[in-house]
């Protein structure tokens, strides 16, 4: 053997050698590192009303299903806050800060009506685990939402749905939904110092983005953990599974999914707006990046014109974030939103005809750019309706159906909604949204299917001075809320605007005596 | 008596080389176990990549002049470029990965792109494996010609 080999061959061993003993030494001098989270028993006073699951175990986060992967409770000062994870990714944090999974857990509607529900029962803010779960599911696995509050706030906790709630998620179940997701919040993450995470990026990425996080969270099953919810016995009057919100399976039935179209690629497109008319032009090509805006049809959220009452009803200023940052931000997703809406709604005539004394004509509400139905979710307060207009030759206003009034901000009780209804247990509407006293779920209409369309058939009567042609002036409105639940809820006079979804005017050429 | 310096000096880059190795092996493969206990290799991996670049650094340009001056055969001159090559790459790789921890301690924040992280990272750890095994293969080849019957040159 060579000299200079055989000098340094049992060097180059013995350096690996002592390498992998040193790894081995620090691993064995270490303290023995504690199990990450926060065990159950040592949150004082913390309630567990609706006792264990059926194989006797506990379920801390009930009647949301939402889950640690060890089981364990979060310890809050170890929850990432978003405004650290925006110390690097400023682009990632600027396109969230505005969303509505920002301010999912702090928006004065979620707030309000969630306080309403909790003043229903003496266990009401333990069954409110079931919205924070998705809403704010920082405070739900730290176990803040208990009637004793003894578990200090954080940063992160009021920051909804933040990184770590998505970018640890390891299971979901779209169909069982309710916050069917299991998140790896206490294991799945690292609590590197900066200067070594810039060091080793990669590992960092590998503790928030393992490649089982990754697949999941780019996946709809994803946001069906949370999309789909359903009312049982555990937190509502309901004797069977009502479905509240379908959005899901809406989409899983959908061409959509037929062509692997998912959540994602609309909802966090670039541009959601242009994406969604690219596939309506027939062009499925995935968008070129993925924004964090998580755009969808919550104008009011975004409507600046509403000033300060803005900044009350986004629940403040989340952490990280100037005033005019803020102002900014909402402005931008504002326009996203608005362009959204408005690429998901058509209107088309599809038949008519004149009779004696009669207009008779079909107006159909198609869903061209939604992956799920119009309107979609939890749709007791936001609520879709048309409006009809036929006028005669002269101008004059023959019908009008579906208006709103901007005083007291009430839609027209006779006009062709679509919205679903709470029902107690003596089936009476409740306008309130209080779920724990919801028995059943009805729908006035249901919301149009993705690339499907609802035909609207409107018979108007016509008096011996009416000649055509008519103009038929047909709106789709959409609102995100009703009066009834801002003055009842809110306790506030503040007028929730409709947004003008789409609108059409037709001409009928005949007048009824050339075409009786 | 420099010769037993310059080979002690070699022997203590091979030395620190082994351990930047076995650690960096162990930071790509086995950290995932627990990011957090991966930050006490790293932090002895970017020590012990410190003083391996300022030794080698050194020794290499001295070795270049006296040592593969009088390299007989080319294809060993031409492995030892490669090796040469090699190890100027790690470093490289190694130090631009410093550079945001590095510009972190000033204050300010700057980073690779991701892509970027990943390539830089692919170079260093698989330029790292073989140049070990470039290391060995020159260490254990013949740098002088065989002897012909008409010559008896060859090492003592």
């Amino acid at each position: 053997m060579k000299r200079q080999l055989k000098a340094n061959l049992p060097l180059l061993i013995s350096g690996c050698i002592i390498g992998i003993l040193i790894v081995v030494s620090l691993y064995l001098l270490r303290p023995p590192a504690p199990e990450p989270g926060i065990d159950l028993v040592n949150i004082p006073f913390y309630q567990l009303p609706f006792g264990p699951d059926e194989n006797g175990a506990e379920r801390p986060f009930w009647p949301s299903r939402l889950q640690t992967d060890n089981g364990r409770l979060v310890d809050p000062s170890k929850i990432q806050s978003a405004a650290t994870c925006a110390t690097c990714h400023q682009k990632e944090f600027d396109e969230w800060a505005p969303s509505l999974h920002a301010i999912a857990g702090r928006d004065t509607v979620y707030e309000r009506a969630v306080e309403a529900n909790e003043n229903l029962h003496r266990d009401g803010i333990e069954r409110a685990r079931f919205c924070e779960g998705c809403h704010a599911p920082g405070e739900v696995l730290a176990g803040r939402t208990n009637r004793f509050k003894s578990v200090m706030p954080s940063d992160a906790e009021t920051e909804g749905i933040s990184c770590v709630m998505c970018h640890t998620a390891t299971h979901a179940d779209p169909l069982e939904g309710n916050g069917a997701l299991t998140l790896a919040v206490n294991t799945g993450v690292d609590q590197l110092s900066n200067p070594m995470i810039l060091a080793a990026p990669r590992d960092h990425a590998r503790a928030f983005g393992a490649a089982k996080t990754n697949a999941l969270i780019a996946s709809a099953d994803f946001c069906g953990g949370c999309h789909t919810e359903n009312y049982d016995q555990s937190m509502s009057k309901a004797t069977t599974r009502q479905h509240v919100q379908s959005t899901f399976v809406e989409w899983r039935d959908s061409w959509y999914a037929q062509n692997d179209i998912t959540c994602q690629d609309c909802h966090m497109a670039p541009d959601p707006a242009s994406y969604v008319r690219q596939i309506r032009d027939g062009d499925i090509r995935k968008p070129e990046r993925y924004a964090h805006n998580f755009v969808g049809a919550n104008y009011l959220m975004f409507d600046t014109s509403l000033g300060s009452n803005l900044t009350w009803l986004r629940g403040g200023i989340l952490p990280g974030l100037t005033k005019e940052q803020n102002t900014r931000l909402i402005e931008k997703q504002g326009t996203a939103t608005s362009a959204l809406l408005r690429a998901a709604a058509g209107l088309a005539l599809k038949g008519s005809h004149v009779t004696d004394n009669r207009l008779v004509f079909d107006i159909a509400v198609q869903n061209l750019g939604a992956g799920h139905n119009l309107p979609t979710g939890v749709i007791d307060q936001k609520y879709m309706w048309l409006e009809i207009v036929v006028s005669d030759a002269d101008g004059s206003v023959i019908y009008h159906s579906g208006s709103f009034d901007t005083e007291r901000g009430q839609t027209d009780p006779d006009a062709v909604i679509w919205r679903e209804d709470f029902r107690d247990s003596a089936g009476n509407r409740i306008p309130d949204h209080l779920t724990f006293i919801t028995a059943e779920i009805t729908h006035l209409r249901k919301g149009v299917p993705p690339k499907g369309e609802d035909i609207v058939t409107y018979d108007v009567a016509l008096s011996g001075d009416n000649t055509g042609p008519y103009q038929i002036t047909a709106r789709l409105w959409y609102r995100v809320a009703t009066q009834e639940f801002i003055f009842n809820t809110l306790k506030t006079d503040l007028i929730v605007p409709p947004f003008e979804l789409v609108s059409a005017t037709f001409s009928l050429p005949a007048d009824k005596k050339a075409r009786p | 008596m420099s010769l037993i310096r310059a080979n002690s000096r070699m022997q203590v880059l091979t030395y620190l080389f082994a351990l930047l190795l076995g650690t960096g092996l162990y930071l790509e493969f086995f950290a995932g176990h627990n990011w957090n206990a991966g930050e006490t290799v790293l932090l002895f991996h970017l020590f012990v990549g410190l003083i391996f670049t300022v030794l080698f650094l050194v020794w290499v340009a001295s070795h270049i002049k006296q040592g593969l001056a009088t390299s007989q055969r080319k294809i060993f001159t031409g492995l030892s470029w490669l090796l040469i090559a090699k190890y100027i790459l790690i470093i490289a790789t190694g130090w631009l990965m410093v550079v945001p921890p590095a510009i972190y301690l000033t204050g300010k924040i700057w980073f690779w792109q991701f892509e970027t992280t990943y390539l830089l990272t692919f170079l260093h750890l698989w330029g790292a494996v073989t140049a070990m095994i470039g290391l060995v293969i020159h260490l254990g080849l013949r740098h002088w010609c065989n002897p012909t019957p008409h010559s008896n040159r060859g090492e003592k």
